[in-house]
């Protein structure tokens, strides 16, 4: 049971892990939401560990450790094997299984470094080439850009360097800061209510970590410095760089697309020009840590100039199976944010509580605390339970979620929502998996005229269910069904998804087909064919058909060539022009 | 380069600098196969065991009379650096395009190979006098087992532009892979875009009859292209002859090559 109270936020499927055949990394993430999704750095991480690594050390712990979706006694896990004598032994029964999906297939000859390009075709070629490699007391990071469309061979262009002088780490180039809970500065994806939420919305920002994503605008740019005193961790960094984005009031709005395309893409372009200088102070105590953040912001666009201190107070304690963090931060502008969670862990029981409380128009630096409506200015106060336990043959999953805006806007009502979801996972035979899960989600309206559907609230159920059968150690079948209705204005969505992995020698291919029934705005979310380092999903807002292929061929134990080609019909007739997607992908290492 | 308006002469540029037979075999972006003419569009042919060479080849676009264009290459290694240098120039004596490349190459690890070129432009138009522009090409070339090669590159990444008026020169990213399933079969598959259109799909295949002579076929993919071409070894000459037929134009180009290599 330990396993799944350990197990990672957003997994939609345990099984990959259950079953001895390791499918690799692409099935790892193929397990997550497809609704939400994880960020890329995450994807870099994992394809870093495959390459630099064959097995687990300190430096590679170290590096799994910034995996976002690993609970926090997993990441304590990581971080001890240094202090401990059978380093290689892992109790984590989650841990254990994410080292065996890395490094199961081992390669014959360690690598220092790989070389990725890959062609995306959409409405014209997407081109990403990526470069990392690790030397004896340095690490080095480059990625290159060009979104379709864009005019520039490189659009956008990241760097790196990573290295140790005299007991200090320190990072060049493009970094991340991770402190806390998300108040100040987090990764580029939000933390929404989810299975295994209660274990993401408990992890803390274990500091700085060299940024490899190819999202263009949530780096720092400039030096980081991580030093270790005998009383405490310091970490400090500067940056200064230049972004997509807007000054808004007393907030800043960062552009994600990345796109640089339109007339309005174009003139925001590096419009915004941005000084972040951001320390953290972690002192040890019982049981425990305490930290204290201090971030400082400056942003200039034309005329318009914005500046933002921030302070934040980080705590996390654990004492046998009872673990309680928290984080509370205040802005120059008076604007305060909170967030405290504990979790109570058994062997065969597990139950996490949260609750947050995000003033309107609070605003850190990089913040992306839980919180499930993204609106600044309205704010959000909410809380969350999640229970998960273990009834023979089955795991169990129940989460609930309450939340509600602090502000709402001129003329409307302030808006209240819940999200509650069950999730039972079971094995019917050594070779067949079935996971069933169901959401319910209802808002209330900000609005209410004289329509009587206007009187009932938003509310969506989801339901899920996932079949997966390992035929042989060669080839797996899954099948998945999913229902998303309204059950008051009783409109209803259906897809239904059969996949087939096929394994054989050096080749592996991989097979998809899906079929949509979708009415109104009941939209449904399944995978996407991906390649490694991908993570793509499929959005439905229209009913149809979709049918897809990818093959991989390991060329020779130094080079793999990825190719995928998808075919979609929006029409259920297949009376309309498909739409034809491919990519191309050379991975080669050094 | 900069004074042909692309929608009124598709193609235009397509087999400028490019070696004739790999012209032949679907206006591959890269060389594949040893040939210093091949120089001209794919520096990581460049190697330390590669034997010195010279090459000279004239095209004639669209087989109009004043469209001729000539290059002359030479590549080898000097103090244990692949270097090769190459001059081609185009128009006619009331405008004249003039390119200078200088080429390099390094073996980065035992199976890729990086090659790079600094590249001069030279504009020349009568009465209204001359403009230069620096660009860099970077290739990237992996043997990624003994039968298949993969190949990219990008022509001035560094985004040059000539003139007063700054009209950006074209950037390019070209690659694709190269399959020999036995020493007299090469076949490649490949893609060119000018950052400005829509990418070029090519494909090519060059066949040996004999182990002096080679007869390459290919199609290029947005303009529709279809090209032929041979070559024959000779001692230590290579000649080379491809044609490419644009289907849209109705017209043909056709080039001929040269080359010379010193045996060690």
């Amino acid at each position: 049971m330990q396993n799944w109270a350990s197990s990672p936020i957003k997994l939609a499927s345990h099984t990959l892990f259950v079953l001895s055949v390791a499918w690799g990394q692409s099935e790892f993430i193929e397990s997550f939401d497809p609704e939400k999704s994880l960020p890329e750095s995450d994807l870099i991480i994992l394809k870093n560990a495959d390459i630099f690594y064959r097995e687990l050390t300190p430096e590679s712990a170290e590096l799994l450790a910034q995996l976002s979706f690993i609970s926090e006694s997993d990441v304590r896990e990581l971080l001890d094997i240094e202090n401990r004598v059978d380093s290689l032994k892992i109790t984590s029964p989650f841990l254990q299984k994410l080292i065996q999906s890395i490094w199961a297939d081992q390669k014959a000859s360690p690598v220092s470094g790989m070389i990725t390009q890959r062609m995306n075709r959409t409405e014209d070629i997407q081109y990403r080439w990526a470069f990392d490699k690790k030397f004896d007391n340095y690490q080095l990071g480059v990625l290159g850009e060009r979104d379709a469309g864009e005019l520039s061979a490189v659009d956008y262009s990241a760097f790196y360097l990573k290295s140790r002088w005299r007991q200090i780490d320190f990072i060049l180039g493009n970094y991340q800061f991770l402190t806390g809970h998300g108040l100040v500065s987090w990764r580029s994806m939000p933390l929404k209510s989810d299975f295994g939420a209660s274990n993401s919305v408990m992890r803390v920002g274990k500091g700085i970590q060299p940024y490899r994503s190819g999202h263009e605008s949530w780096a720092l740019r400039g030096i980081a410095l991580r030093k270790e005193f005998e009383f405490g961790l310091l970490f400090t960094g500067f940056s200064s760089r230049k972004l997509d984005g807007t000054i808004k009031g007393n907030s800043v709005s960062i552009s994600h697309s990345g796109l640089h395309q339109s007339e309005s893409q174009l003139e925001k372009k590096n419009n915004l020009s941005e000084i972040i200088f951001l320390n953290q102070y972690t002192h040890p105590i019982r049981h425990g840590n305490l930290s204290i953040v201090l971030g400082l912001g400056e942003w200039e666009q034309n005329a318009s100039r914005l500046s933002n201190q921030i302070l934040s107070f980080v705590g996390q304690f654990q004492k046998e199976f009872i673990s309680v963090s928290g984080e509370s931060s205040v802005n120059t502008f008076g604007n305060s944010a909170y967030i405290f969670s504990s979790k109570m862990k058994w062997d065969s029981f597990q139950y996490g509580l949260s609750t947050r409380w995000i003033e309107p128009n609070y605003f850190g630096l990089r913040d992306n605390v839980f919180r499930n409506w993204n609106s600044l200015e309205l704010g959000e106060a909410g809380i969350l339970h999640e229970i998960r336990f273990k009834l023979k043959p089955a795991f169990i999953t129940v989460y609930s979620d309450q939340f509600k805006r602090l502000k709402s806007a001129i003329g409307h009502f302030t808006q209240t929502g819940s999200e509650t979801g069950l999730k039972v996972d079971t094995k019917l035979t050594p070779t067949h998996q079935i996971t069933f899960q169901t959401k319910w989600q209802e808002n209330t309206s900000h609005s209410y005229d004289y329509t009587i559907s206007d009187y009932n609230p938003t509310s969506s159920i989801r339901t899920k269910i996932h079949l997966k059968w390992h035929r042989s150690k060669r080839n797996t079948v899954q099948c998945q069904l999913q229902q998303r209705n309204h059950p008051i204005h009783q409109i209803k969505s259906y897809g239904l998804q059969f996949r087939n992995q096929l394994r054989q020698d050096r080749w592996k291919l991989n097979q998809f087909w899906m079929s949509t029934i979708i009415q109104d705005d009941q939209w449904l979310y399944f995978w996407d064919l991906t390649l490694p380092g991908e993570m793509r999903s499929k959005v439905f807002t229209n009913s149809g058909h979709f049918m897809g292929c990818s093959i991989s061929y390991d060329a020779s134990q130094l080079s793999e060539i990825h190719f995928r080609i998808s075919s979609h019909w929006p029409q259920l007739d297949f009376e309309v022009v498909p739409i034809v997607r491919s990519a191309i992908q050379i991975n080669l290492f050094i | 380069m900069v004074f042909f308006y692309a929608e009124l002469c598709l193609g235009a540029f397509e087999s400028k600098n490019s070696s004739p037979i790999h012209s032949a075999m679907g206006a591959a972006p890269f060389s594949a196969i040893q040939s210093s003419t091949g120089l001209l569009n794919d520096p990581t042919i460049l190697s330390p065991n590669l034997p010195f060479r010279f090459s000279g080849s004239r095209t004639n676009l669209f087989g109009i009379k004043g469209l001729q264009e000539f290059s002359f290459s030479m590549g080898g290694v000097v103090k244990n650096r692949p270097l090769g240098i190459s001059v081609a120039s185009f128009g006619n004596s009331h405008y004249s395009e003039t390119t200078i490349n200088w080429f390099t190459a390094k073996q980065i690890s035992p199976t890729i190979r990086l090659g790079m070129s600094l590249n001069i432009y030279q504009l020349q138009i009568e009465s209204y006098g001359m403009a230069n522009a620096i660009g860099g090409k970077v290739s990237l070339r992996a043997t990624l087992n003994p039968t298949v090669e993969s190949i990219i590159s990008m022509t001035n990444i560094n985004n040059p532009t000539i003139g007063e008026i700054k009209e950006p020169l074209p950037q390019e990213i070209s690659g694709g892979l190269i399959i020999s399933p036995n020493p007299n079969v090469i076949g490649q598959i490949s893609f060119k875009q000018d950052l400005e259109y829509n990418i070029s799909p090519r494909f090519g295949l060059l066949v040996k009859p004999h182990t002096q002579v080679g007869l390459a076929i290919g199609k290029v993919h947005n303009p529709s292209i279809t090209t032929g071409g041979f070559f024959i070894d000779f001692k230590s000459f290579k000649i080379e002859f491809g044609c490419l037929s644009y289907a849209e134009l109705g017209l043909i180009t056709y080039q001929t090559g040269v080359s010379y290599s010193i045996r060690p």
